[in-house]
């Protein structure tokens, strides 16, 4: 059974996957990303890691195929894409009933005032001329940029119809987001300290689905 | 180019030996790719970033935009060696 489910992962930009072979968990892993000529590489580092189990497809945010995926996680992107509430929504749709959206997002309050530091000033720089440029040149073109802030965030995913959001940890320079398709999940409040953890429990709750019911 | 270096802080100058390293702070933002606080990916992409500039200056103020995938590749890689240290530690 959990040999046919897969994990979509998305990060925008190029350059070669983020896992190293040993790390990524033995389930089937897609990978979508951004077109670009660099994909190739994506998957020549795939294959020299030895991770056979991760595919790489290109595939807009809104469109990326498959359904009842147990896991999905987009990578410092987020607020990168002209569209991120159609994004979520799609997320949404092709989440299994009890998966879960992990969001990492660069760190940032939610006020202004709170982000001026050297944190919010490299992040204002790059935004500057990296994020909100990216998301102009889509549809919509929201441009959250990289200091969105978890109100933000959460307004988009709330909108896209997620009913739970949880800062699940964070660094930092980064916060990891955590979103239950459903109000019921087995994951609660214990996941506080990485995402490691929440991939693992995640595993652990669906070796339990597994198990025969006495 | 080790006098620049020292004189911004980035390695150590022993006057006594006339020689230079770095002092284990240093390494550890500058030199260990595994480190927590790597910084050169930041580095990296602050000139991939730049490169563009130029043509910023004919897309921003009309509220036009520019892909991710149309920046040099100094940017994403920049972005993948800063990434990469944000990691929790289990991935």
């Amino acid at each position: 059974m959990r040999q046919e489910r897969e994990w979509p992962t998305s990060a925008a930009g190029k350059g070669p996957p983020l896992f190293n072979g040993k790390s990524i968990p033995e389930v089937p892993i897609l990978r979508i990303r951004l077109p670009c000529t660099s994909i190739e590489g994506a998957r020549e580092s795939a294959s020299v890691t030895g991770a056979d189990r991760v595919t790489f497809e290109v595939a807009k945010a809104k469109e990326f195929p498959g359904k009842n995926y147990d896991f999905v996680a987009v990578f410092d992107c987020l607020h990168d894409m002209g569209d991120p509430i159609g994004a979520a929504a799609h997320v949404r749709q092709t989440l299994a009933k009890d998966g879960t959206w992990m969001i990492v997002e660069p760190f940032a309050n939610d006020q202004l005032k709170d982000n001026l530091n050297p944190v919010g000033r490299v992040y204002y720089s790059f935004s500057t001329l990296l994020c909100t440029p990216c998301s102009r040149s889509q549809e919509v073109g929201l441009c959250l940029g990289a200091q969105a802030g978890e109100a933000r965030i959460r307004d988009v995913v709330t909108s896209a119809g997620f009913k739970r959001f949880r800062r699940a940890t964070e660094h930092p320079s980064t916060s990891f987001t955590k979103l239950d398709r459903n109000l019921v999940t087995g994951l609660s409040s214990s996941v506080t300290s990485g995402a490691g953890r929440i991939v693992r429990k995640i595993r652990l709750r669906q070796e339990k689905t597994n198990e025969p019911s006495s | 180019m080790a006098g620049l270096t020292s004189g911004g802080g980035y390695i150590t100058y022993d006057e006594t030996t006339n020689k230079f390293s770095l002092s284990e702070e240093q390494a550890f933002a500058l030199a260990d790719e595994e480190s927590s606080a790597y910084l050169p990916g930041a580095f990296e992409l602050a000139l991939g970033s730049l490169a563009a500039v130029p043509r910023d200056y004919g897309i921003l103020p009309y509220g036009n935009g520019m892909g991710w995938h149309e920046h040099v590749d100094a940017s994403s890689m920049g972005v993948k060696s800063s990434f990469v240290q944000v990691m929790p530690p289990t991935w």
